[in-house]
């Protein structure tokens, strides 16, 4: 008797404890921690391919280097295709500088053109070079889960951000975003990013392989491939400088 | 009168050679009217495109917005209903409107193209712009429908009809993406290759409504009873209004005006050189004709003519010369300039490409008195400079020698 009693404080203690973590693990905002652990860095260097499919059929090819701190500073330099080669965008806050090797010369870009699209591609800017928390800026709630995915939806008020609704489908094991829409004014489906493959870097999983497809425009979508990629490096004091972008 | 007569004598002495000669200066006078109406026929449309879709005659923005390379809604302003009327008021009965005007993306199944997104007030517009009555096809944009006006060459890109929808997406003023499936209400025709071809223009009210600017405008279009007093206007609406930047028609068209400037530059040195090269002919035609005439210069000396007279002969032949160049020349350039003014000088050949003039289907040559004069003019003065040495040679002339051995 007192064994049975035993075991069933055993296996209740065990249940207990899974369904207290699962319950955590049900809100919204857990679920959005968990994906921000894995995509949100300090600092990250990576090398990554862009392949632009274009309506016609046709492919447009990039190969770049990128570093970013956090979501203040980011440097990325095009290594392909030839035409591209050396250019570099520096970020700070909301300024961008372009340089130019072959005319050797500086452009600076503010505010709204850092939301416009590289090299006519379904990224912009700030989407390739984004590392802040989503719960910064909107609130999230479970739209549906089935045994392996979580939906949740998240909307803001703060009408600052590119797309005021996203909807983003969680994989439950990994806590990665296997896809995600994001909407703009009036909740209009704008893009949808899907997550083709993923990788564990150390305690994190991070998309490696991503489709970004514009739902706007018929037959065209981006592939953006992380060929590498390393977390929490220390940069320099002066990476981020216009020396470093006009070497 | 002894002069003229023996002047225009001599010149018909060797009609052939006196007419080769001047033909060559002729060709050069007919490009010259014909590039000259060639340019004043761009500048009178360009004029009128700018003024009648773009410019009107002066137009107001906050401070810094034309100093920007891709200007954005963060230059926008409230512009309530009684500023304009206030304008209205202080601009002497001018007509006034607002316009907010932004970039964004048509969208037309897989065809995605960046354009200028112009909202406007039918009714006020119309008064000032003639954008919205300019149409190829199709209805003209009113203030309860949400529809939208496209040129005809971004219907041709886009692949779109009268009747069709497109998305259009807006970054609105603070920065979130706002889409509208929009119907196509009609295609604009203007001749103005950036309201065919980069421009949408939608009612004022959804353009507010997709940029989350209430009331928000990014210029106000002022068009006066007459453009000679726009300058006036605009010095004074900035005195009443200086918290906004003022600028007449001619200041924005500053670009083409530079570019119109280089252009008259480029052509006065092609068109000089080729007026030299004929007053080189015509220089060589005086001299050989003084050597041909030496003993009959001599004649002439013995006879009491002066060195000056003799001189005088010389140069007078060479004004003929000039002038007969010159007037046959401004015929035959006005005559290439009126038949080139039937079709026009198209620009098809320059396909889509901007080559900074506000013209798109065809420039068409005008001809203006003040060419045709200054032709003359300069016909007659490279005449008489091509002669002046020649005559000076034959009024040099010794007579004994000139009778005796036939030189000067």
């Amino acid at each position: 008797m007192k064994t049975i009693l035993k075991n069933t404080i055993i296996v209740s203690s065990i249940l207990l404890i899974f369904l207290v973590t699962n319950i955590n693990a049900q809100t919204a905002e857990e679920w959005m921690d968990r994906v921000d652990k894995n995509l949100v860095y300090k600092t990250a260097e990576s090398v990554m391919k862009m392949t632009i499919h274009l309506p016609n059929g046709k492919e447009r090819v990039f190969r770049m280097s990128g570093k970013v701190q956090g979501d203040e500073y980011a440097l990325l330099e095009f290594l392909e295709p030839k035409r591209d080669k050396g250019t570099r965008y520096l970020k700070h806050d909301d300024n961008l500088w372009i340089y130019f090797p072959r005319v050797d010369r500086t452009m600076h870009i503010q505010g709204h053109m850092l939301r416009e699209s590289v090299q006519g591609g379904d990224l912009s800017f700030e989407d390739m070079t984004e590392s802040s928390a989503w719960q910064d800026k909107y609130t999230a709630e479970i739209k549906e889960e089935t045994d392996s995915t979580v939906t949740i939806r998240m909307v803001t008020d703060d009408m600052t951000v590119s797309y005021p609704f996203r909807e983003i489908l969680i994989d439950r094991r990994t806590s990665i975003p296997l896809k995600i829409i994001n909407s703009g004014v009036g909740e209009v489906s704008i893009k949808e990013i899907v997550t083709v493959e993923s990788k564990r870097f150390g305690k994190r999983y991070y998309p490696t392989v991503t489709d970004i497809r514009s739902l706007l425009v018929e037959n065209k979508w981006t592939r953006f491939e992380v060929e590498d990629i390393k977390f929490g490096m220390k940069f320099p004091s002066d990476m981020f400088s216009k020396e470093m972008l006009e070497r | 009168m002894t002069a003229i007569r023996l002047a225009y004598r001599n010149l018909l002495r060797n009609k052939r050679r006196s007419i080769l000669t001047s033909l060559a200066l002729a060709i050069a006078m007919m490009m010259m009217v014909f590039a000259f109406g060639m340019l004043d026929g761009m500048e009178e449309q360009s004029i009128r495109n700018f003024i009648s879709y773009d410019y009107a005659h002066m137009k107001a923005y906050l401070p810094g917005y034309l100093e920007e390379d891709f200007p954005g809604l963060d230059h926008a302003f409230t512009v309530p209903e009684s500023l304009l009327t206030l304008i209205e008021k202080e601009s002497n009965g001018a007509t006034v409107t607002a316009r907010l005007e932004m970039s964004g993306v048509v969208i037309h199944g897989s065809e995605e193209t960046f354009v200028r997104v112009v909202g406007v007030d039918p009714k006020r517009d119309k008064e000032v712009f003639e954008t919205l009555e300019t149409l190829s096809g199709g209805v003209t944009l009113s203030d309860d429908k949400e529809v939208a006006l496209i040129g005809d060459r971004l219907a041709r890109d886009l692949k779109i009809d009268i009747g069709e929808m497109a998305t259009l997406m807006v970054r609105s003023a603070p920065g979130a993406l706002n889409p509208r499936m929009l119907p196509i209400a009609g295609i604009l025709r203007t001749g103005h290759p950036k309201v065919d071809q980069f421009s949408v223009y939608v009612p004022l009210s959804l353009a507010r409504e997709m940029a989350l600017l209430p009331d928000g405008a990014t210029e106000i279009a002022v068009l006066t009873k007459s453009k000679s007093t726009s300058p006036e206007v605009t010095a004074y609406l900035a005195k009443v209004l200086p918290e906004l930047e003022w600028h007449t028609w001619v200041a924005l068209a500053k670009d083409f005006y530079s570019m119109i400037r280089f252009k008259r530059y480029g052509q006065a040195v092609m068109l000089g050189i080729l007026a030299l090269m004929a007053a080189v002919g015509i220089a060589n035609t005086m001299v050989m004709s003084v050597h041909e005439r030496t003993r009959e210069i001599g004649a002439l000396r013995a006879l009491g003519f002066t060195p000056r007279l003799i001189s005088r002969i010389f140069m007078l032949e060479g004004t003929m010369l000039g002038l007969a160049a010159g007037i046959t020349g401004v015929i035959l350039g006005c005559i290439l300039t009126a038949w080139s003014a039937i079709d026009g000088w198209s620009m098809e050949r320059y396909g889509d490409m901007d080559i900074g003039v506000p013209i798109r289907d065809a420039i068409y040559p005008t001809i203006q008195p003040g060419s045709i004069a200054f032709s003359l003019v300069i016909a007659v003065l490279l005449a008489l400079f091509a002669s002046w040495g020649s005559a000076r040679m034959a009024g040099r002339g010794q007579v004994v020698r000139a009778l005796r051995e036939g030189k000067l």
